[in-house]
């Protein structure tokens, strides 16, 4: 997760409500856009919290735009993403002359047929040639023991693999997008944290 | 908004505090406000008891085909607590005058309120950080009759089955 960067939030500042036969009425917020870095509380920070309130979900945030008590901010970007490419592992069982095995990579068939004589090495060798020579965007790798690796050139981008009765294949990596979230999707409420003060800081772009 | 009692009973209440007591702000102690306390000095209100339905059974009128009246008379207490650093026994004693004052009562009598009594003041102040916070506190008890239509229904006919018998 990346903290050195500044994130868009939104601040939503109400006025001073105003008396109304003695009833409070709220007035109209004001929408305020600006960046700021939003750092996790430490431990000690976290002890400065009136009791139960440690258990809720606090940030500290830094901007050049003025914050004040009972502002509401809110995240405005989407989250930060990453994503992890899928790896299966494919194995050859038997190894069998004059024989077609094939690897079926999003639909498109890659075979490989078997000389007499061949080996499960040979034959994996084999396999890997032709996937490596296909337009999949997926890259083999010949494991030197029998099996070989298949990992996907994009990263978050599926793809379906099947084998033939000769073979067995397992997922290793499941195709995942991995999200950091700074600020979660709720309105963050702003107090200040007593007696701690910050003197100032360097803002990175 | 949240009304105790409903905004024109809250509203007449405010007026007759604001008019016994023209120097203090007044305002609702609603306890959901998260709004800072005004400048000294002010006026606190708060229902802290009913509006509760007192005496026996409420009487009840005919309206209409199967609609009955009830009218009930409701009791509340309203407690009001002054903060003024100086001079809150002198806001006090106005707010007490004005319980018999009919200038001020007819604030209250337009919308259907009546003072039935009064318990204290009482001087209570409160150690605020390092500093004495100066309160006087009044309960007020008020009433105000409340009519509420029910639709019971009625008995219209009654079938009987029998015989007559020639009276000789």
């Amino acid at each position: 997760m990346s903290l050195l960067k500044n994130e868009s939030i939104l601040i939503i500042r109400y006025p001073t409500p105003t008396l109304v036969k003695g009833h409070y009425i709220q007035g109209t917020p004001s929408f305020i856009y600006a960046l700021a870095n939003v750092q996790p509380i430490n431990g000690d920070e976290l002890l400065l919290l009136p009791e139960g309130n440690r258990k809720k979900g606090t940030i500290k945030i830094y901007s050049e735009t003025e914050i004040i008590d009972n502002d509401i901010l809110r995240r405005v970007d989407n989250r930060y993403t990453y994503n992890i490419a899928q790896i299966n592992t494919c194995t050859v069982d038997v190894a069998l002359d004059s024989t077609d095995y094939t690897c079926t990579i999003n639909g498109t068939v890659f075979t490989h047929t078997s000389i007499v004589g061949a080996t499960i090495l040979t034959i994996v060798a084999g396999l890997v040639s032709e996937i490596n020579l296909g337009s999949e965007l997926v890259t083999a790798v010949d494991n030197l023991d029998g099996t070989y690796t298949l990992t996907s050139d994009i990263k978050g981008t599926l793809f379906t693999v099947s084998v033939d009765v000769n073979q067995s294949v397992v997922l290793d990596v499941e195709n995942i997008t991995e999200e950091y979230k700074i600020m979660q999707d709720k309105d963050y409420s702003v107090h200040d944290i007593p007696h701690y003060k910050v003197y100032g800081f360097l803002m990175g772009t | 908004m949240a009304y105790r009692l409903n905004q024109e009973k809250e509203d007449a209440i405010y007026d007759f505090i604001v008019a016994s007591c023209p120097s203090a702000t007044v305002i609702w102690d609603k306890p959901n406000d998260t709004v800072e306390r005004p400048v000294k000095p002010y006026i606190t209100l708060n229902v802290i008891f009913g509006p509760e339905k007192i005496g026996d059974r409420g009487e009840f009128y005919y309206k209409e085909l199967d609609t009955f009246t009830y009218k009930f008379v409701k009791k509340f207490t309203l407690s009001v607590n002054i903060y003024a650093d100086s001079y809150y026994l002198n806001i006090m004693n106005d707010l007490i005058n004005s319980l018999d004052l009919s200038s001020k009562l007819s604030i209250l009598r337009l919308k259907g309120l009546a003072i039935w009594g009064k318990q204290g003041p009482n001087d209570i102040p409160e150690v605020v950080d390092t500093i004495w916070e100066q309160r006087s506190h009044l309960d007020i008890f008020m009433s105000y009759g409340e009519t509420v239509d029910d639709i019971p229904g009625e008995i219209q006919k009654v079938e009987l089955n029998g015989q007559i018998i020639e009276i000789p």
